[in-house]
């Protein structure tokens, strides 16, 4: 019964009784940055595409490699949690409900691109109009949305016994105490609703996973059904796969250590957790680099004149740097901070390198090989205008507003989950040593 | 204070939203479009004999919820007669449902027409345009009264026609004497002749006006031809051709394009007609077989509808793979395993959604606060 919950740390609940006034300025901030955003879209809806960067030969610019980058960093959130609670690993507890946060988050983002690389929005509606079920565009949005609604009942599911524990413990405003009770509505914590919940969330980790998979095979899809030198290779699937759960994982080690450091979870959240995903995210750069010299060394190998064109737009062209700064930068020099720097000032600088390094990697894809010539036409060269830069600033303040504004209505760490543990989740405060292998 | 930052942010956004320039304001409609408003001009009363000629009716229609395309004509005789000519691609049966604006109410007069085993089938009734059902004039009483019902085919298509009497002695009839203006909507039975049968869809109800004078549209003709191909092999390029009256091409005009399939008419989106009034579809295919394949101009700027219905047959690769443009009754495009299997896979993602939420909320029903609970209720019962 609720009278029988135990009492929760004040820690968890802090954020939701108090809010400073630097988290006030944070949020103006990225509304005014997603404001400014708004406002270039609607100056892209008025002028047409004409006033962004893309042509008749690169159709796809900033917009589509922004989707895939949203659509990846998505995925560690999903897969941390799902894959850590089915294995049991009791460590997890802690940073489940973080991780599937920012998936929540980033698809709620991504969703929002191909809506912006139309020229005519209201031309959406052809998708179900005349959709075939033959196209990849087709399969995209029903897995997009497939898995947005997964993401956000597996988010939702695990909230529901934290949403009563918040209605019961903290003094709220008759807006957020009516969103408490309406999302938490007949939670007693009884045995029989606990068993309920674990088997409901446990079907959803199990259902969630394959989805997930499925979704970026699919946004992977789009470029590789399509006969084009770059594209057309089957290593894509599974390296699009690899690459969104790299991005995904560094992406939820940056979460963990903001809003460790802004809510002072250093309890909950610890360097063991930091070391932990610090360790697969350092197996996931080897499999990224891994598939990305399958991918160029099979291409130059061949040296069919396509591919060689392809190779040197790439090594040589106007966007060299971005290349070379992505394979040394964002891989190789993650792969010895994680190696040797393992502490969590290490780990995440490696995040930091990984999500820059896995962007350029998304616009590398979409951007350079649309500017190869399939036939006998002049070259063309990308250059994104200010529209295009303010609304994928927009999209990167949006999506840490949302998490921001997220972890004001919810609790960032699963309470009661936390509660349930049989052991503390986390080493007691483990003091932060340098591992130097 | 709290309380009012949020209204204030929502009064603010609410306040962008309804005085802020519509940067997605409406866009134009294209001019060939028809708006579904339909005047029926006095003519001579065109030959009812199942074929449509240019200049026979003054005005048509194309609905493309049903695909049917709707001549109309009237004359100025004491029965005022209303001529209709329907281009149906179904072989079930097609309706013609009117009723005049003043006492409208959703009940309908209804002509129904088909054509089974070589006999054409004509019921003149009484119904509701939302219930897809219609009841026999003479079996409420009156009369049937339509008039010279003739059928006849073009391309893969069937031709009806037939007159309906406006100032018909019959009591069910009598409500059509009104000087108008009308409604009108168009209904199908996808495969079932028999008229007594449920329509598989009703079309939106369109105003129809009968006119003292004015200017018929324009004729215009659509046909369908195969491109020429060095390869039988190749996937086949059909060509739609949009002429005038005159045989004069009409560039620069959108056509719709249709394919049967299992779940009714695809449509395979719009094609834009060339300097010589052609425009090309291409067609792949995913297997032999006998499809209906149809075009539809929908009119406007003073021409007519038209509409082509052919069906493409495409030989089994052993057979050479070629294809052909012909006649009579197409098949239509099955939905495939693969396609049938990725269905399920998603349809059972989301079943499996459901469940994990409703094992959740059905463990989290509270029993309504003084409701004897299901013990009490049995033992009261007992």
């Amino acid at each position: 019964m609720a009278g029988d919950e135990p009492a929760t740390d004040p820690v968890l609940l802090e954020p939701l009784r108090r809010t400073t006034w630097r988290f006030y300025g944070l949020v103006a901030a990225l509304a005014a940055v997603v404001a400014w955003g708004a406002y270039a879209y609607s100056w892209q809806v008025r002028n047409g595409l004409s006033v962004t960067g893309l042509t008749d030969r690169v159709s796809w610019g900033l917009y589509i490699s922004n989707l895939v980058f949203f659509i990846g960093i998505s995925y560690g959130g999903t897969l941390i949690s799902a894959i850590l609670r089915i294995m049991h690993a009791e460590w997890r507890r802690p940073i489940t409900r973080l991780a599937e946060t920012t998936t929540v988050m980033a698809l709620l983002v991504a969703a929002l691109f191909p809506l912006f690389d139309l020229g005519r929005p209201d031309r959406m509606q052809y998708l179900f109009m005349y959709g075939r079920i033959e196209s990849p565009i087709v399969w995209d949005f029903v897995g997009i949305a497939t898995y947005l609604v997964g993401a956000l009942l597996y988010l939702y599911l695990p909230l529901i016994p934290d949403l009563a524990a918040v209605n019961r413990e903290v003094r709220v405003g008759r807006l957020r105490a009516f969103l408490y009770r309406f999302l938490g509505r007949g939670w007693t914590g009884s045995r029989a609703q606990k068993k309920s919940l674990e088997r409901a969330i446990g079907i959803m980790a199990i259902a969630i996973i394959p989805v997930a998979i499925s979704v970026h095979t699919v946004l992977s899809w789009i470029f590789a059904m399509t006969l084009r030198v770059g594209w057309h290779t089957a290593i894509f699937g599974p390296y699009f796969v690899g690459g969104a759960i790299f991005s995904g994982v560094a992406t939820v080690i940056l979460a963990m250590a903001l809003f460790r450091r802004g809510y002072h979870l250093e309890k909950y959240i610890t360097v063991r957790h930091f070391r932990s995903l610090g360790a697969l995210l350092l197996v996931l750069d080897l499999v990224v680099i891994y598939f990305t010299v399958s991918e160029y060394l099979t291409a130059a190998y061949g040296a069919e004149s396509q591919d060689v064109l392809w190779l040197q737009v790439l090594s040589r062209g106007p966007y060299a740097y971005l290349f070379w700064l992505m394979l040394g930068g964002g891989f190789i020099l993650p792969a010895i901070l994680l190696t040797f720097r393992r502490t969590v000032a290490g780990i995440v600088v490696s995040a930091v390198l990984v999500n820059v390094a896995m962007w350029l990697e998304r616009f590398l894809i979409v951007v350079p090989t649309m500017m190869t010539p399939q036939m006998g036409f002049s070259w063309n060269v990308y250059t994104p205008t200010w529209v295009e830069w303010s609304i994928t600033a927009a999209a990167f303040a949006g999506f840490a507003l949302l998490c921001a504004v997220s972890s004001k209505l919810f609790p960032i760490v699963s309470m009661w989950e936390v509660g349930e543990a049989a052991v503390p989740a986390g080493e007691p405060q483990a003091a932060e040593e340098e591992v130097t292998a | 204070m709290r309380a009012l930052i949020p209204s204030l942010i929502a009064a603010a956004v609410l306040t962008v939203l309804l005085v802020a320039p519509g940067p997605l304001s409406p866009v134009q409609r294209a001019a060939a479009w028809h708006e579904g408003a339909v005047k029926c001009y006095p003519q001579g009363g065109p030959v009812s004999d199942g074929t449509i000629a240019p200049g026979e009716y003054g005005e048509n229609f194309f609905d493309g919820a049903t695909k049917l395309l709707v001549f109309v004509s009237c004359d100025r005789s004491p029965s005022r007669l209303l001529h209709v000519g329907i281009v149906s691609p179904w072989s079930g049966w097609v309706g013609f449902l009117m009723q005049a604006s003043d006492v409208w109410n959703g009940s309908v007069n209804e002509v129904r027409v088909s054509y089974a085993s070589g006999a054409l089938q004509v019921m003149d009734g009484y119904g509701n345009v939302s219930e897809g059902m219609t009841t026999p004039d003479s079996a409420l009483g009156g009369s049937s009264d339509v008039m010279n019902a003739t059928t006849g085919t073009t391309g893969a298509a069937r031709v009806y026609e037939f007159t309906i009497p406006l100032r018909s002695s019959d009591r069910y009839d009598s409500q059509l004497q009104s000087l108008g203006p009308f409604y009108f909507a168009l209904a199908y039975s996808a495969s079932e002749a028999d008229l007594t049968m449920q329509a598989t869809a009703i079309s939106e109800v369109h105003p129809i006006s009968l006119e003292t004078a004015g200017t018929p549209g324009g004729w215009t003709d659509l046909e369908f031809s195969l491109a020429p191909s060095s390869d039988p092999r190749e996937k086949p390029t059909m060509l739609v051709s949009l002429r005038d009256d005159r045989g004069y091409p009409i560039p620069s005009t959108q056509v719709e394009t249709f394919v049967g399939t299992a779940f009714g008419f695809f449509d395979a989106g719009p094609v834009v007609t060339n300097e010589q009034g052609v425009a090309q579809v291409t067609y792949v295919p995913r297997g032999s077989g006998r499809f209906l394949i149809g075009a539809a101009y929908t009119g406007g700027l003073g021409l007519l509808s038209s509409v082509a219905w052919r069906v493409l047959t495409v030989g089994s690769s052993a057979e050479g793979g070629d294809f052909q443009l012909g006649f009579g009754d197409g098949g239509t495009v099955e939905l495939r395993p693969v396609e049938a299997l990725i269905v399920v896979a998603v349809m059972s993602v989301w079943a499996t959604y459901a469940y994990a939420f409703f094992v959740v909320r059905l463990s989290m029903r509270q029993p309504r606060t003084g409701a004897p609970s299901r013990d009490k209720q049995f033992s009261r019962w007992k």
